[in-house]
């Protein structure tokens, strides 16, 4: 046995003191290092009369408050002081974005313009929704930024985020805001507010494979549901003649989650909705409606009676048509517009210039393009973001014109006029592809027919959906069984009386 | 003499704020909100509403449902994880050159995340792209998309079932390598002086040992399987439709997805009392046979 070590009271005292210099020196190193707030000052025209007081607070080890006044008098010339604070924020989005975001080098300009360093949170569709809400609902502060769909705009969320009204009217003319698309505006608005700046947009188009439609001798455009049919039977083809398809006519979304935007393509494409508003402001499912019912039934079909999807079908999401678009497994597919870049992408395509564009197909006897849906992803600050103007001033940068260019080049789809115009878009993606999504976008409405209706409407229709392709159910079952279930949420939550 | 007697309870104070503070306080809040019909969105709105979220929850064909796949999934995983961990014990309990190795190997999934191995088997199972069915393909000669892993319901079932096995049979293997390498020689050596052959040896001397052993593992798979989410959620999510549709999926989408935070409490109860019965059998039978 040992005798017990025992504590030198002296040397503890000593180590403590130690511990603390070595922290002293650190911390004054550290703020040796970061150099002092920088001021520019520009001038700016704001056509307004409210006045706007704006808190920047600095994040320097002596923490001091920096306060910039912005008094606006009636359409004069006024001088606005912008400061240079090096900030650092958080924006929470999805993995889509980042490389839109040219793997980070757009966020590092933004640090370099105004000196606020952005933390970007990456995640899928889901996560991030599970994300926020959680931290709203725990009254979290910790994204001053979120990139949100606007199929998410419902009342119950938009309490939780700042309302944009204000600093647009007093960034409006140095941002361009009349080169941006109102309609997008309106689809990130809600109660006579705008919520959400519009980042990103898109609807489902059909790609195809220019190459095999020439091989076969099959024209373009398929304009019905009829024509896609036959044309997804002839190009199901068995190339090695062993009884398996080597490549299938037709691509689409399947799992779980993309059932629901697959959904919508059938619905529509059919002449069928979601909801309908029977009275002002009252809705109601009309999911089991003959349109309704015949698009599904058509949609499950493909896969289960004609057997011209992959058999990998009822888990099919955004990345795996893409891939299968990609590694020729489909001839066709129905997809959101802005994934031709990544189906032309030489390093991991090997259909690159291969693949034309045009509307989804309808009902025969209707007006093509048809009604669809438009996806659409907007920015909006977090009311409980301690850094409001920071995160104004990066969604200001992010819906820029120079922005905007440099995404829509990478494969988002543009937010801007200017851009879906300018030749440099148009010759990077080709006429065909932006004459086929312009198209389209102009017949599309928010999904669901009313943007932001309760989270539970697209994950229940996904889910029974999956279901119907699986077999587990029929359509008929799941139809008239989601248009009790969604009025009940309705009712439950107030859409409807 | 009073300090005394209150020491005891003083040193453990800490340990029993934090199980009070972090065990029993949110058990009892959830129990407290299973009465509520509280929409998180909406918690100004709230209502007290008795016991009506278990009666809907118990006349719910999908929650029903949903407590047969559990139960089925436990039973399954459980039986396997044992009989193969059983099997795989006896097999790394040699001198062999080289066993270490092979033991290491063996406990490798056990270290896994379940998340992890849920998205890395979830590109194994691929119908289209998966290395699962491209074997198949080599070996039996089925066609590359026949099966239809998880997408076909009865077989995303079996995928569920295999991964989990895959990932914790390792811990059966832990628990019995252990039980069988402090299982005295003397008996092994006088049994086989008598003549007994290597089966009765297991039948008579080895299981009699193992059984605390097993009963451990069965205590401890039950409970953990019956709440088994993260490996389901990032393999199928509880599809297709609702074939994988566990009860531990169907609290998180109730509770974390659609907030009904009263709706998803009561299923959470319910689960927690299904866990709780299997719990007190096996603490019972386990107590019984350390007490012989």
């Amino acid at each position: 046995m040992s005798e017990p070590k025992k504590v030198d009271r002296r040397k503890f005292i000593y180590a403590g003191l130690g511990a603390v210099a070595l922290i002293a020196i650190g911390a004054a190193a550290y703020v040796a290092m970061n150099p002092p707030v920088v001021t520019v000052t520009t001038s700016t025209t704001v056509p307004t009369t409210s006045v706007i007081t704006t808190t920047v607070p600095t994040t320097s080890v002596v923490t001091t408050t920096s306060v910039a006044t912005t008094t606006v008098p009636t359409a004069s010339v006024v001088t606005t002081t912008k400061t240079l604070i090096k900030e650092e924020i958080t924006c929470i989005g999805h993995s889509v974005f980042w490389p839109l975001f040219g793997q980070g080098e757009l966020l590092e300009n933004f640090a370099k313009e105004t000196g606020i360093t952005v933390n970007y949170i990456s995640c899928g569709h889901t996560d991030l929704r599970e994300k926020v809400i959680t931290q709203w609902l725990a009254g979290g502060s910790e994204y001053d930024a979120i990139i949100w769909s606007t199929t998410n705009l419902a009342k119950e969320y938009t309490q939780y985020m700042e309302p944009l009204d204000n600093y647009i009217e007093r960034d409006k003319k140095e941002m361009e805001y009349d080169d941006i698309y109102p309609s997008l505006i309106k689809i990130g608005s809600k109660d006579g507010h705008v919520y959400e700046m519009p980042l990103r947009t898109g609807t489902n188009i059909l790609f195809y494979r220019k190459d095999l439609f020439e091989q076969y001798g099959l024209a373009t455009p398929v304009k019905t549901w009829d024509e896609y049919l036959e044309v997804a039977k002839q190009l199901t083809l068995d190339l090695n003649k062993d009884g398996t398809p080597d490549i299938y006519g037709a691509g689409v979304y399947g799992d779980s989650v993309y059932a629901y935007d697959a959904s919508m393509d059938f619905i529509y494409g059919f002449g069928g909705h979601v909801l309908e508003e029977f009275e002002p402001g009252k809705w109601r499912c009309v999911l089991n409606s003959p349109e309704a019912i015949e698009g599904i039934q058509y949609y499950v079909d493909l896969y289960q009676k004609y057997k011209v999807c992959p058999p990998g079908t009822p888990q099919t999401n955004n990345e795996k048509l893409i891939t299968a678009m990609q590694q020729e497994l489909v001839a066709t597919a129905i997809m959101y517009a802005p994934y031709a870049v990544n189906v032309n992408d030489p390093s991991k395509s090997k259909v690159p210039g291969k693949v034309g564009y045009q509307p989804r197909p309808v009902k025969k006897g209707m007006a093509f393009p048809g009604l669809n849906w438009a996806s659409c992803w907007g920015i909006l600050i977090n009311k409980q973001s301690k850094k409001k103007n920071a995160a104004w001033e990066f969604i200001k940068f992010l819906t820029s014109k120079s922005s905007d260019m440099y995404m829509a080049l990478r494969g988002n789809g543009p937010i801007r006029a200017s851009t879906f115009n300018s030749s440099e878009f148009r010759e990077k993606f080709g006429l065909q592809w932006v004459e086929t999504f312009s198209a389209q976008l102009a017949k599309s409405v928010p999904p669901c027919d009313v943007a932001g209706t309760p989270t539970e409407i697209r994950d229940l229709m996904g889910r029974e959906i999956n279901a119907a392709i699986t077999g587990q159910k029929s359509v008929k079952e799941v139809m008239d069984g989601l248009t009790q279930k969604i009025n009940d949420i309705l009712k439950a939550r107030d859409y409807q009386v | 003499m009073k300090l005394k007697r209150v020491y005891p309870y003083f040193l453990v104070s800490p340990i029993f704020l934090f199980l009070v503070i972090f065990l029993v306080y949110p058990t009892l809040y959830q129990v407290y909100l299973s009465f509520y019909d509280i929409y998180l969105l909406r918690p100004d709105k709230a209502t007290y509403v008795g016991l009506t979220n278990y009666f809907k929850v118990l006349s719910d064909p999908n929650v029903i449902h949903s407590i047969y796949l559990t139960l089925l999934f436990t039973f399954l995983t459980v039986i396997l994880e044992l009989v193969l961990g059983l099997a795989i014990a006896l097999l790394l309990d040699r001198s062999w050159k080289g066993i270490g190795i092979l033991e290491t190997i063996v406990l490798l999934p056990f270290f896994a995340m379940p998340i992890v191995s849920g998205l890395v088997w979830k590109f194994l199972w691929d119908a289209d792209w998966g290395i699962i069915n491209y074997l198949l393909s080599l070996i039996f000669g089925i066609k590359i998309g026949t099966l239809n892993w998880l997408g076909d319901p009865n077989l995303a079932f079996i995928a569920i079932v295999v991964t989990e096995v895959w990932n914790h049979t390792p811990f059966a293997v832990l628990v019995f390598l252990a039980s069988l390498k402090a299982i005295p020689i003397q008996p092994i050596e006088s049994a086989k002086i008598d003549g007994a052959n290597p089966i009765q040896i297991f039948r008579h001397i080895t299981l009699p040992f193992l059984t605390p052993a097993i009963l451990i593992v069965l205590t401890f798979r039950t409970i953990f399987n019956l709440r088994v989410f993260d490996v389901i959620y990032s393999l199928t999510a509880g599809g297709p439709g609702n074939a994988t549709y566990l009860m531990s999926i169907n609290i998180y989408f109730s509770a974390f997805r659609y907030y009904q935070a009263g709706y998803g409490g009561a299923l959470a109860v319910i689960l927690l009392i299904i866990t709780l019965i299997f719990g007190l059998i096996y603490f019972k039978i386990l107590y019984g046979k350390l007490e012989v």
